[in-house]
């Protein structure tokens, strides 16, 4: 059974109110407001200078178990919400592992569940190490820049903020374990498919709970039996309504780094672990949901119940 | 146990049907000048080019019949396409027979295929699983590094699962110099050539053991895939889709 065995983040110190971004977004100020009243975005982390190299680099170094672990490490993936994040062929993901003495793992990019991939990335992990020894080890990292305008805004939803996560995964082990997964996918939501962008958001709350409620059953459990939930941090309405139409006490939703981080991309799940593991919310025994939903032409609704 | 039951192989000699599409030009001309300009390169007027959802598409019509169910989609590439930031695989999952887990696996070079048959052996719950290895050859600003660059736009799909004319044995992505392979690769298709050639091998229904290999020469990865081809017999339907009848 996949296993997280340890989980470190980075996120920049230098912060920038949304109001600072509304000209790169090309927000009118009515929809500042909205972000920051209805959606309660506050800001986001930038690192000016930095490239995804230096994002990736700083999470791992936060890793304080890697050293010792380091020849265990025998698949190292990026989860990346964006498919093309740097020019053909250079490799960040490549230089990552050189740097670190991982240059003997064999290393790739999963991509193409947009925001959800961090979930993806997990379970396939855990799926390759199944054909490891014992005590193999997989690297996951997570963090992008907002480079472009797709990378910087979801229209009418959220804003990106960069950071990073990087996370080892066991295929056994007995801290973290992945009690199950679900991914919905809306391929249907393409731009090739509909240019009606008005659907996604009428179907965003059923497709995310739909997969919430897939993999609380493929656990076995009930969502009363969910202690905490780690959501994607898109913002914070939208967990408020899921929350009134699911039944589930808002209460239990970790909302605290919407308005400081907003969302980070593929690592909102783990800034999210960080955070509740700072604030004791998570004891022995709990099961949690990690939940993410991912658009960018094509939609993937995921959520993967941990018992930690 | 993961065979290989067919494949559809295709060159696409014109650009994708999208790039003439009115918002195209504007979004991916923005899209390159930011992702270039932090490495001070230039982008070439956006023109031409091929896209993996228009590729894929026609890869998946022509390997998958619409009454066999795929449960897993695996999309394997290397080089950018012309909508670089859309989740193709998740399109892809739309057109798909049964609506796959689709995604993509890429920054791996050569070895992303091989990755994408390694990951299809690692559901073996999936019935029916399809691995889709594509390159295009249209690159809009010059190389920042050096690297392979097709010659032309080619895929390949592979439709494995848990029946089929050839059995893959083993699949091995690992670090080192050029492994030795069985088949011949052709010249200009960097990242679908030893697939393309795979493709080729199903014509032949002569039980062989074929090792498929290849070697990415910047990132240093030696793959191989032993594949055995079995003594086999028609299903009874007779419709092309074959069962092994071999020893497992």
């Amino acid at each position: 059974m996949t296993a997280l065995e340890a989980v470190a983040t980075y996120l920049p110190e230098h912060r920038v109110p949304i109001e600072e971004l509304a000209g790169e977004l090309d927000l009118t100020p009515m929809q500042v407001r909205l972000f920051r009243r209805f959606h309660k975005l506050s800001d986001v982390c930038r690192a000016p200078g930095a490239t995804p190299l230096d994002l990736l680099l700083a999470a791992v170094s936060n890793l304080d178990d890697l050293p010792a672990v380091r020849h265990r490490v025998r698949y190292v993936l990026w989860a990346r919400t964006f498919p093309v994040v740097v020019p053909y062929p250079l490799n960040p993901l490549e230089t990552m592992c050189r740097l670190l003495g991982l240059d003997k793992a064999v290393a790739f990019t999963v991509t193409h569940h947009a925001c959800a991939t961090g979930l993806l990335a997990i379970d396939v992990a855990g799926r390759l190490l199944a054909g490891s020894e014992p005590d193999a080890l997989a690297l996951v990292v997570a963090g992008e820049k907002a480079f472009t305008y797709d990378a910087r805004v979801v229209p009418e939803t959220s804003v990106f903020g960069e950071g990073a996560s990087a996370c080892l995964v066991r295929h056994e082990g007995p801290r973290d374990r992945l009690l199950a997964y679900a991914a919905g996918q809306r391929g249907d939501f393409d731009d090739e498919v509909t240019t009606d962008v008005g659907r996604f958001q009428e179907e965003y709350q059923a497709a995310l709970m739909a997969a919430i409620r897939a993999a609380v059953d493929r656990a076995g459990l009930a969502l009363d039996d969910i202690a905490l939930v780690l959501p994607h941090n898109v913002n914070v309405v939208a967990w408020q309504r899921l929350c009134r139409r699911i039944g589930y006490p808002v209460d239990r939703v970790l909302l605290d780094n919407v308005p400081l981080t907003a969302h980070v991309f593929c690592a909102d799940a783990f800034v999210n672990y960080q955070t509740a593991r700072a604030r004791g919310l998570l004891r022995p025994g709990d099961r949690y949901l990690v939940a993410a939903a991912g658009a960018g032409r094509g939609a993937t609704f995921s959520a993967m119940v941990f018992e930690h | 146990m993961l065979w290989l039951a067919r494949a559809a192989r295709r060159v696409f000699d014109e650009p994708a049907a999208r790039t003439a599409h009115p918002s195209h030009g504007p979004h991916f001309a923005g899209y390159l000048a930011d992702l270039l300009e932090p490495y001070g390169l230039v982008p070439h007027p956006p023109a031409g080019g091929q896209s993996y959802g228009e590729m894929a598409a026609a890869l998946i019509a022509g390997v998958v019949r619409p009454d066999e169910p795929v449960d897993l989609l695996v999309l394997a590439f290397a080089v950018p396409d012309v909508r670089p930031g859309r989740a193709t695989a998740t399109y892809l999952s739309h057109l798909c027979p049964g609506s796959p887990l689709a995604f993509a696996v890429c920054d791996q070079g050569a070895a992303a295929g091989f990755t994408a048959l390694r990951i299809a052996q690692s559901y073996p719950d999936s019935r029916r699983s399809l691995v889709i290895v594509v390159e295009q050859a249209t690159l809009h600003y010059d190389l920042p590094a050096p690297a392979p660059l097709p010659a032309r736009h080619a895929g390949v799909a592979l439709l494995c699962g848990d029946s089929g004319v050839a059995r893959v044995s083993s699949v091995t992505v690992e670090r080192g110099g050029p492994p030795a392979g069985d088949l011949a690769v052709p010249a200009g298709q960097p990242y679908t050539g030893v697939w393309w050639a795979l493709a080729g091998e199903l014509a032949d229904p002569t039980p062989r053991r074929v090792v498929v290999a290849d070697h990415d020469p910047v990132l240093g990865y030696a793959c191989t895939s032993t594949v055995d081809f079995m003594a086999l017999e028609r299903d009874g339907g007779g419709t092309g889709v074959r069962v092994g009848l071999g020893a497992a």
